[in-house]
């Protein structure tokens, strides 16, 4: 059943804290089955989001609408971090979350102590200005460095099934960042531990370098070669 | 980390005040990127005391951080002696520091204090916080009795290591002959080095070395020659039903320092970290009298010291983690433990 509603045009962005109606609907039928109705709000648990929307005046607006509730993993901590949260989460397996917790705080860990070596290693104060160690740094450019733009979507036509290049969203992008890390972490020796693996990798790829890195070129020279596919998405 | 929280039972949530170790003072120069205070435009100093000698530190000393030298390092720990996890800890930080704490001030002075010339006094450390044996071997000269060969020479070699320099200046030599084997023995009148590198190259019969070598310091400690400092990490060790330990005899000029320690007992007998649970009621009535000196966590002094040092060292990497908010976090999530605080700042 297509949903028609005439509802007034807000200019959203994806991910704000609103009350999101004609938004749900654009993201496909299995929202439906969400536990909420599309009338809740998406909760606001970090205190400077808090202040800056009551500053803003869009918390009146909120004032009387239903909120839903916050996640487990989402805690006003200053420790806290979205991405982190999400990527423990790519991470973990069987839902087994208190191990996917250890072996990301153990890799934090190491990628620490890998940066502060080098940072006392380094003689000069230019050299050491240049070496970032705090880890969510590090995390986030390493997953910025390898989002990609395109991927290849197989599309059938005249009983041939081509690898058509299409646009990515930026959730998706992020989603396959993090899933090619996690991929490159576990791909490694027996004798390694993953949190040392996957310390490399995500030093690797903050620097713009290593395997995910390359992954992702690959997958924009394979989209480039599949140009000429391109106009099958709409034809 | 969101992980750290709900792992850990929020305890104590008191008011942090901002004490007098909190030095701030604004800064001009670019801040580095290892830096965590990039919002933050006040650089946090670890709290430091020059003096590096433990025996000259008093109460006004509490809280703040000294630095053990590379070469005092080297001497005195070369072959162990800190535990393995802050050797890495400082190998990171590239300095090993400590931080003087009550207990420490008050062993340091009461051994300063203590008459001795009476039977040693003890001092048993206390707090709540086993090592495999490598080898077990029938002993050689006692019938009945079991060695563990390997850790006997490794003993050997840092007493070695560690009083080396010593052993020179005080001259000590062997009263008899020990016999090992027909062919090797140690003649009287040799200096106790010998018998140091007896053990050490023949780890067959290091054991006995020991106690010949604690025969020998004994003997001479109660006739004045030299003062003797026994200290053991966890001491209790000696009590679990499946150790031997020998009797000790009363020694003058002596002082035993002991670190009762939970891990050092049997698996199944870990449930409660006082003193009398741990030693038992045979090393209770041994060890009677002693000194006991309760370590206890942080206060709040120490537990602003400790995050200052870790900002300082850059091991505190959040932004905004040493700030008044992020301290009370600290503060919830390790419960002034200073072992879960090392754990809680590993990955933040």
């Amino acid at each position: 059943m297509k949903v028609s509603l005439a509802l007034p045009s807000f200019h959203i962005h994806r991910g704000q804290a609103l009350p999101l109606i004609c938004n749900r609907f654009n993201e496909g039928p299995w929202r439906q089955y969400s536990q909420y109705p599309p009338t809740y709000a998406e909760p606001l648990y970090r205190k400077e989001n808090l202040e800056e929307f009551s500053k803003s005046g869009e918390a009146e607006s909120l004032a009387f609408t239903p909120i839903k509730a916050a996640l487990n993993n989402q805690t006003s901590s200053i420790f806290h971090d979205p991405m982190v949260a999400k990527f423990t989460n790519y991470v973990m397996k069987t839902g087994n979350k208190a191990l996917a917790r250890d072996l990301m705080e153990k890799t934090f860990e190491i990628i620490k102590r890998t940066q502060l070596q080098k940072y006392h290693q380094a003689e000069t104060e230019e050299e050491k200005a240049l070496i970032e160690c705090n880890p969510i740094n590090i995390i986030h450019s390493a997953v910025e460095n390898t989002r990609p733009l395109l991927q290849l979507t197989p599309i059938k036509r005249g009983g041939v099934k081509y690898q058509v290049p299409v646009p990515i969203t930026e959730k998706h992008s992020y989603f396959v960042s993090m899933r090619w890390l996690v991929e490159s972490g576990r791909e490694k020796e027996r004798k390694v531990h993953f949190p040392e693996k996957l310390a490399k990798e995500l030093l690797d790829a903050s620097r713009n370098e290593g395997r995910v890195v390359k992954k992702k070129q690959d997958l924009h020279r394979q989209c480039e070669a599949n140009r000429a596919y391109a106009h099958y998405r709409w034809s | 980390m969101a992980g750290i929280m709900a792992r850990r039972i929020l305890r104590i949530l008191p008011e942090l005040r901002s004490t007098s170790l909190l030095q701030a003072k604004n800064v001009q120069h670019h801040l580095p990127l290892c830096w965590n205070s990039h919002a933050v435009l006040e650089q946090i100093t670890a709290p430091r005391t020059s003096i590096s000698q433990p025996s000259l530190h008093t109460k006004d000393h509490l809280g703040l951080w000294y630095k053990i030298e590379p070469e005092v390092l080297k001497q005195l720990y070369s072959l162990g002696g800190i535990p393995r996890k802050y050797a890495v800890q400082c190998t990171t930080f590239n300095e090993t520091c400590l931080m003087v704490r009550e207990p420490a001030v008050t062993v340091i002075d009461l051994i300063k204090r203590s008459n001795l010339s009476l039977p040693p006094n003890k001092f048993m450390l206390s707090s709540k916080w086993r090592r495999d044996v490598k080898e077990v071997v029938p002993s050689t000269s006692v019938p009945g009795r079991f060695d563990h060969p390997l850790q006997a020479a490794l003993w050997l070699q840092h007493f070695r290591s560690q009083n080396s320099e010593l052993l020179k200046t005080l001259q000590l030599e062997t009263s008899m002959t020990y016999t090992w084997t027909r062919r090797e023995s140690t003649e009287a009148g040799s200096p106790l080095m010998a018998l140091v590198e007896q053990g050490v190259n023949r780890a067959r019969y290091a054991s006995d070395c020991i106690m010949a070598l604690t025969t020998e310091i004994k003997k001479y400690a109660t006739d004045g020659r030299c003062k003797v400092a026994v200290v053991v990490d966890g001491i209790n060790t000696f009590y679990c039903p499946n150790s031997f330990y020998r009797r000790e005899d009363r020694t003058k000029n002596g002082v035993v320092v002991g670190a009762i320690d939970g891990l050092a007992n049997d698996a199944g007998r870990r449930e409660s970290h006082l003193p009398r649970y741990l030693l038992r009621r045979k090393g209770w009535e041994k060890l009677d009298p002693f000194i006991p000196i309760p370590v206890s966590n942080y206060n709040e002094l120490e537990m602003e010291s400790v995050i200052n040092y870790y900002v300082d060292r850059h091991w505190l990497q959040t932004v905004n983690g040493a700030s008044a908010e992020g301290r009370k976090e600290l503060v919830a999530l390790s419960g002034y433990n200073p072992m879960t605080l090392m754990q809680v700042c590993n990955a933040i």
